[in-house]
């Protein structure tokens, strides 16, 4: 997962939330997810403006973490929200000149 | 369609299900009477469960088999006399998940204690009906040992008073609490072996609950010879393992989490490490008199939301 993703959360799903944690039904394929805390924590950031590395950023304000683990695990977390179709990620064009090759 | 040409018929209502059981089989209307007489109804609702039990012959080299029906369809077709009433049963639950969209049905056992909801939820083996029928001999209300029926509008757990089925493992058991297993001939219920049933107005005459809202959901697992513990469960964890044992999920889709995250937040969540049968129901009736604690995130019970 690119650290540099701007993920969007689905906006036609069903969120439940219950003491901090989640439950997500998705229309589309009649299943229920469930987010524990940090899980919800990062679902509510995919809103399609902050990237994983700002995410990650956040998280570490919200709880107890260091930047590293912290971005591995909004990485896994976004990376599996991405394979149940609940975000989409968009990739940021970067600023970077592609090297020459000679 | 599978269209029976003769049997006898009696009509029953138990607790929010109505069934109606036709057949031809000598005895099984009695036996069957003999768990439910006490729910018999003159009249059918709509929507009730028709149950028939036919008795087919083919090929002299065959076997005999019955056939058994819900509302005129084909279900089942076991070729065991004894496994009859277990078979009437599965059809009545079959029947219930297509002609009751107004219930969620949950696996669990559900009783009533002091107006508050209980569901004992878990997959089958995990103790559900031994422990119901421990704590309705405490006097605990008895609603089912096998569903949950969750009223989609109102979220109020509903009776459907069955028949406790109990494994031939915990029969000694059952029958050291006082209560009578009613069968004139020997049950057997697919991979589960044996089984005995328990007329619920059978053990008590004031047994049966009524409606109520569901103020505990609570996972039972059977461990031998362990301790009996309660563990706090969030309520996220708790909806959504409500959701992985409810029957009809597919035919309710969203209206199923909506229904489970309300009843989870009002509702205070365990899972319960089962033991000795008297150590759990002391357990439980502790926790019911808001004396026992659970281990977990927190250990002092908090008010509802």
């Amino acid at each position: 997962m690119n650290l540099s993703c701007r993920p969007a959360r689905r906006t036609d799903v069903t969120v439940h939330e219950l003491d901090g944690e989640a439950l997500i039904y998705d229309p589309v394929t009649a299943d229920t997810h469930r987010l524990n805390r940090t899980g919800l924590f990062i679902w509510q950031r995919c809103d399609g403006y902050h990237n994983v590395a700002e995410i990650a950023r956040r998280l570490t304000e919200g709880y107890d973490v260091a930047l590293v683990p912290a971005a591995l695990h909004s990485a896994r977390m976004i990376a599996e929200l991405e394979r149940t179709q609940l975000v989409t990620t968009t990739p940021t064009v970067s600023n970077r000149r592609e090297p020459h090759n000679y | 369609m599978y269209f029976p040409t003769y049997g006898r018929t009696r009509h029953f209502q138990i607790g929010s299900v109505p069934v109606s059981l036709t057949t031809e089989v000598r005895g099984l209307l009695e036996e069957y009477s003999a768990l439910y007489g006490d729910f018999r109804i003159r009249t059918p609702p709509e929507n009730t469960v028709q149950v028939g039990v036919h008795v087919r012959r083919p090929a002299s080299w065959h076997r005999r088999r019955f056939h058994v029906t819900v509302n005129g369809r084909l279900q089942f077709s076991p070729a065991r006399t004894e496994s009859l009433i277990p078979y009437v049963e599965w059809a009545v639950n079959w029947g219930m998940a297509r002609l009751l969209p107004q219930y969620l049905q949950l696996h669990a056992a559900s009783l009533e204690v002091d107006g508050a909801g209980v569901v004992l939820a878990g997959a089958s083996g995990s103790g559900k009906s031994t422990l119901a029928a421990g704590l309705v001999a405490r006097g605990w209300r008895y609603l089912c040992d096998e569903f949950a029926l969750i009223h989609v509008g109102t979220r109020a757990l509903h009776p459907y008073p069955r028949a406790i089925c109990v494994k031939k493992p915990s029969f000694a058991l059952v029958r050291s609490l006082g209560f009578q297993l009613r069968a004139k001939r020997r049950c057997v219920k697919g991979a589960k072996g044996p089984v005995g049933f328990l007329n619920p107005l059978g053990m008590r005459s004031d047994a049966l609950g009524r409606a109520c809202p569901v103020r505990y959901v609570i996972f039972p697992s059977y461990v031998r010879g362990a301790r009996p513990s309660l563990i706090e469960m969030s309520r996220a964890e708790a909806g959504f393992a409500l959701h992985q044992v409810c029957f009809n999920v597919l035919d309710c889709e969203a209206v199923a989490t909506d229904v489970l995250a309300a009843v989870v937040r009002r509702a205070w969540c365990y899972r319960l490490i089962a033991g000795e049968l008297a150590r759990t129901c002391d357990l439980l009736q502790r926790l019911i008199a808001g004396k026992a604690c659970a281990t977990g995130r927190t250990a002092v019970r908090g008010r509802l939301p």
